[in-house]
């Protein structure tokens, strides 16, 4: 090649130009690609990203804590957790049958309900309306896989109250908790 | 193979041999000669090359003109160096003082060595006027045909001869080119070159130089055979029998005869080359000739007796425009030969040799190497032209793509940096980065809390750490996308995946309606409980997942109608809720003593998923 032959110093200046112009151009077009790419994100897509990260970080905790606290992997812990509950503070409802029952609920995916019937030992023990939504709330805030499934408050048939009439703070209590499970855990 | 173009370009015509080949074999592709005149119409001449080139398809990048001889002089000069590029820097300046009727700076000087030593050399130089030069260049660029190299007829006639085979390494002999003003003379010993040097007597120098005349010119630049063999047949007619006997008679003699020679010339009419044209006759022409003829004899004599060569100068070979009377004739007992063995150029094969010798030396071959293009008359093809505009449009090119990068990288960083922010900024709201302060991701898992402290961050001021497979915005996606898996498992282990959620909750169902009727008080309803029952409900094929609230209440009021209008405003209250189902119409019965109504059985039934924390 003629060209590279009589080598000058304008076309060494012309070869290392047109290189150097084809580097730079594409290092120009990337970095406005990018650029560009990453411009869109910023107004778009980082607040939200960010925003995910906080509220992820939150359900991460929360779940972690509720992981920490279940405390039961079998028929006894829960009942352990159910007494450790009756006892918390604002609770102390006193003395409490638990019954377990199992109910299987997905025969193919082997998810069962164990169903805790929770009543006070002597039938006639009433509890004021704290005491039992304490106890309920701590059986459901401790454990991610205890839910209160049933209820029932009501007042004692001794000395019935009309319906005129403003019932002292003293229930009978039975409640049913259900716990639903794959059966290996 | 290559193509290669020999152009001689004489003051009165041209000759043109197109080879295609290599320097040792080629074959000739097309000659052409025809007339011309760059001197007295450098435009018809220019059209004439142009005409040519289309016609020919010359090689432009391997294009070697010739000269005229007689353009040039020649001088020897000794040297006390023997390295090429030492010789040019000094020759032009050795050559300096021999040359006193030239401005040095106004000359191109060539040089070719004779003969060399380790430390020195002999060089004989041809020194041509630049404005001779740029006045057949211009003509040439004009016409479309410039040439790479430039070559005169001293040097592309021995190049020439050596391609024909026609030099004899055990002798010398003189190669000559009759030119149409002047001639050219070499003499070379062996394969070695002596001497050279041009006279100013050619074949056509007794005759007159044509008007311009743009016809005339025309009619020449489509040059066929049958003008060649017009321009053939006049230039027999010019060369009568008589003259050329009559010089043929005194040709072959000895030294001594060259006296008569001159006494015979100084008693001949003198030639005219200008101004006796119109008046010039067969006979003066002849006569004319004649003494151009004798003039050229002696000085091939004086050449041949002048000449210091090692072996013996045999033969004369002699090439060129037609002369007759020379060519057969001895000269001091040295025969005159025709250059034999030049290709096949049709009927031009003497005329075109100097022109062949040209494209032999641009395809490497030849023993002689010209180098006319020099200085400012170097060779600059289009490229040369424009490498300096180009050179400082490319650095321009280069430097405002060196500015928009810059621009665009600082730019870039700052977006980045944002983005940077964005991303430190979650990653402390996470783990903060005082060990001691709890985050908002309590514990964090391992990998993450690896990758955070790996790629994320300032190492120091104004440093920053980044996962050099991903962009910053990436890495906040890749810790999304980590969290969302760890949160995933955790569900997973807390019963919470997609394969199955927990039971909806009584408790919460049942907190949902007693705060709903709890707000009913601000209306002035007073509510009492007096049974309140929650059940979870599992979804059937028509129903999803549900809580019935029962209760038994009153309405306290200050009277029946007012409790029904709470118990109402409750009704509406619930029926609001986005998560009721069904609000049961419930049997109402006024209070005994008027001041309110009781209600018994009333079910609700709700959806707790659709509640505001929808976890169960």
């Amino acid at each position: 090649m003629s060209f590279f032959k009589n080598l000058t110093l304008e076309r060494v200046f012309i070869m290392l130009s047109v290189l150097g112009s084809l580097v730079l151009g594409y290092a120009g077009w990337a970095t406005q690609t990018k650029l560009n790419e990453l411009t869109l994100d910023l107004e778009a897509s980082v607040p939200e990203v960010a925003n995910d990260l906080q509220q992820l970080s939150r359900r991460y905790t929360s779940l972690h804590k509720a992981k920490m606290g279940e405390g039961f992997l079998g028929q006894e812990n829960v009942e352990s957790y159910i007494r450790r509950c009756k006892d918390a503070n604002g609770a102390e409802i006193g003395q409490i049958s638990i019954t377990h029952n199992s109910k299987e609920l997905d025969r193919k995916n082997e998810i069962f309900d164990h169903v805790y019937t929770i009543k006070t030992s002597n039938s006639d023990t009433t509890l004021g309306r704290k005491n039992i939504v304490t106890f309920l709330r701590e059986l459901e805030q401790k454990s991610q896989q205890m839910r209160v499934t049933s209820l029932q408050l009501r007042l004692p048939s001794r000395g019935k109250v009309e319906p005129h009439e403003i019932p002292a703070d003293a229930w009978l209590f039975d409640a049913t908790c259900t716990s639903r499970q794959k059966k290996e855990s | 193979m290559v193509r290669a173009c020999g152009l001689r370009i004489g003051p009165r015509g041209y000759e043109l041999v197109l080879i295609d080949g290599n320097a040792k074999k080629h074959k000739v592709i097309t000659s052409k000669v025809g007339t011309l005149s760059f001197a007295t119409d450098p435009a018809g001449a220019a059209r004439t090359l142009k005409d040519l080139a289309k016609q020919n398809d010359i090689p432009r990048d391997r294009l070697r003109v010739v000269v005229e001889g007689g353009l040039a002089a020649f001088r020897k000069v000794n040297l006390p160096i023997n390295d090429d590029d030492k010789i040019e820097k000094v020759v032009k300046f050795e050559v300096e003082s021999e040359l006193p009727q030239f401005n040095i700076e106004d000359v191109i000087v060539d040089w070719s060595r004779l003969n060399s030593t380790s430390d020195s050399c002999s060089l004989i130089t041809t020194i041509v006027k630049k404005v001779d030069l740029q006045e057949i260049l211009d003509v040439c660029e004009r016409g479309g045909v410039e040439p790479i190299e430039v070559d005169s007829d001293t040097s592309a006639i021995v190049n020439a001869a050596h391609a024909a085979g026609a030099l004899d390494p055990e002798s010398a002999c003189l190669v000559v080119y009759v030119g149409e003003e002047s001639s050219s003379i070499a003499v070379i010993d062996g394969l070695e070159l002596r001497d050279l040097r041009s006279i100013q007597q050619g074949a056509l120098t007794h005759l007159p130089v044509a008007a311009p005349d743009s016809a005339d010119a025309d009619a020449d630049e489509d040059e066929d055979d049958e003008e060649e063999e017009r321009g053939a047949a006049d230039s027999d007619a010019l060369a009568s029998g008589d003259s050329t006997e009559g010089v043929e008679e005194s040709l072959g003699e000895s030294l001594d005869e060259l006296d008569v020679l001159e006494e015979w010339e100084e008693t001949a009419p003198a030639p005219g080359p200008e101004g006796s044209a119109d008046v010039a006759t067969e006979t003066e022409h002849d006569a004319a000739r004649t003494q151009i003829l004798a003039r050229l004899t002696r000085e091939l004599a004086r050449s041949i007796s002048g000449a210091r060569t090692l072996q013996p100068i045999r033969r004369v070979l002699v090439a060129g425009y037609e002369m007759p009377g020379l060519i057969g004739s001895e000269i001091l007992d040295v025969s005159v030969e025709a250059l034999e063995g030049l290709p096949d150029t049709s009927r031009h094969a003497s005329r075109c040799a100097t022109a062949y010798g040209a494209a032999v030396a641009q395809l490497g071959g030849g023993i002689l190497e010209t180098r006319m293009r020099r200085e400012e008359l170097r060779f600059t093809g289009t490229m040369e032209r424009l490498e300096l505009p180009l050179a400082v449009a490319s650095l321009l090119l280069v430097t405002f793509l060196g500015v928009w990068n810059i621009g665009l990288g600082k730019k870039f960083d700052r977006v980045n940096s944002a983005v940077r922010y964005w991303r430190d900024s979650s990653v402390a709201f996470m783990i903060p980065k005082q060990k001691h302060l709890r985050g908002n991701l309590d514990p964090a898992p391992a990998s993450i809390q690896n990758y955070v402290k790996n790629f994320t961050g300032e190492i120091s001021p104004g440093v920053y750490r980044d996962d050099p497979h991903l962009t910053r915005f990436d890495q906040m996606t890749f810790l999304r996308g980590r969290l969302r898996s760890e949160i995933a498992t955790l569900e997973r282990e807390l019963g919470q995946g997609a394969e199955f959620t927990q039971p909806q909750s009584a408790l919460k169902g049942a907190t949902y309606v007693l705060d709903i009727l709890d707000d009913t008080r601000e209306g002035g309803a007073r509510p009492s409980i007096r049974y309140l029952k929650a059940d979870y409900s599992k979804a059937s094929s028509t129903r999803s997942d549900s809580v019935t609230v029962t209760l038994d209440l009153t309405f306290f009021a200050e009277d029946t109608a007012t409790g029904t209008e709470h118990f109402e405003a409750f009704r509406r209250a619930i029926e609001l809720q986005p998560w009721a189902i069904e609000f049961s119409p419930a049997r109402t019965d006024p209070l005994e003593n008027g001041e309110g109504i009781s209600i018994a059985g009333l079910r609700i039934t709700m959806d707790v998923s659709k509640t505001e924390e929808a976890t169960s």
